[in-house]
């Protein structure tokens, strides 16, 4: 997702104990201030797109795999489970790194590397998710994507992401 | 505190999850006989939810495209589905026997399924899931994909669970755990994806 907001660490790691002194109140961020709310969650953006960028080879190389095999539904459902294996593992590790930053401060984020491009490989990554899910094989479904639909938009992204292979 | 002869007055919580009690034997109940009329016509059964007496409709064909994101509602998964299995087929040289895993049918028995769509019920019942009216699929159209869907966004902020149901029918679309950027959509325009 495409982020205008500067990496204030010393600010996100406010939020993030605000955050998490209310929920030990049995509130949220969400329902006692929304501005910080969605401060919080765009700090969070930008290491969710770096932890997407860090896994590209896999990522790519997935993609790569369902496009050279041509395996028509069964390649495109198969295709669909691994790539939200993936992702959702990528999920994971922002609750595990939020975590480890709420334990150990401002050092944990002195590691944590964040490259310019990981934004726009992320919105590569939120494409595919929207892919995957409008995908439809019901030909009564008149909401979704066909397979062929499904197979030219993932081709689109890839051309896109094939300049991050060497980086 | 002294209530006399009545019972002490009851929280808002209680309220809630009284509500919640309610419309789950509703849902459940109606469910049921829906599911008998369905059965007869030949249909596939389908799973009800009546929340603030609104009726949502999840067929289980449509769970079961979705079941990639059954682990959201930590919901159980098929061993032949789990990680330890498919991890040792990741190698490249197995795609054959990965895609083959997939072929079979009776990799996703129908019980799965359903208990997906039960553990979609209890998040959509939830106290602190929220109905949001919205879209799905805006930010998709903007790039030129198909149009967007017009529907109910039923969003819990503590578990992070989405699901989506279309205006026309009240059908479940998807559901999934946002991610950071996702959850900025839903708040910020109702929208996700």
């Amino acid at each position: 997702m495409k982020n205008n907001i500067n990496f204030d660490k010393t600010r996100y790691i406010e939020l993030l104990k605000k955050e998490e002194i209310l929920r030990n109140e049995g509130t949220s961020l969400f329902n006692e201030n929304r501005e910080e709310d969605l401060e919080l969650l765009s700090y969070g953006v930008i290491l969710e797109n770096q932890i997407y960028y860090n896994r590209k080879a896999e990522y790519i190389s997935l993609v790569e795999e369902y496009l050279r095999e041509n395996a028509g539904e069964d390649g495109a459902r198969l295709f669909v489970w691994e790539f939200f294996n993936i992702f959702k593992k990528d999920n994971k590790a922002l609750e595990i790194l939020e975590k480890e930053i709420l334990e150990q401060g401002i050092k944990r984020l002195a590691t944590f590397c964040i490259d310019p491009k990981s934004t726009e490989f992320s919105a590569l990554i939120n494409q595919i998710v929207g892919s995957c899910e409008f995908l439809t094989f019901d030909p009564e479904d008149s909401y979704g994507i066909t397979l062929d639909q499904f197979r030219d938009s993932i081709e689109k992204i890839f051309f896109k992401m094939q300049k991050y292979l060497d980086e | 505190m002294n209530y006399g002869l009545g019972s002490p007055p009851k929280t808002k919580k209680q309220k809630a999850l009284e509500k919640m009690e309610q419309e789950l034997k509703e849902s459940v109940e109606e469910e049921d006989k829906l599911n008998a009329q369905r059965k007869k016509e030949g249909k596939g059964s389908i799973t009800l939810m009546i929340k603030d007496g609104i009726r949502l409709f999840a067929p289980n064909e449509q769970l079961r495209d979705k079941f990639h994101h059954a682990l959201d509602l930590d919901s159980p998964i098929p061993g032949t589905l789990g990680d330890a299995k498919l991890a040792r087929l990741t190698d490249p040289s197995l795609y054959r026997e990965r895609l083959e895993t997939f072929r079979n049918r009776e990799i996703l028995p129908e019980a799965y399924v359903e208990q997906y769509g039960r553990d979609l019920r209890l998040h959509v019942l939830n106290p602190d899931t929220k109905i949001i009216k919205g879209t799905l699929g805006a930010n998709k159209e903007a790039n030129g994909g198909p149009p967007k869907i017009e529907g109910y966004h039923l969003y819990n902020d503590k578990t992070g669970f989405d699901a989506f149901f279309d205006k026309n029918g009240r059908q479940y679309r998807t559901g999934m755990e946002a991610n950071r950027g996702q959850k900025i959509d839903i708040k910020t325009n109702g929208n996700i994806m």
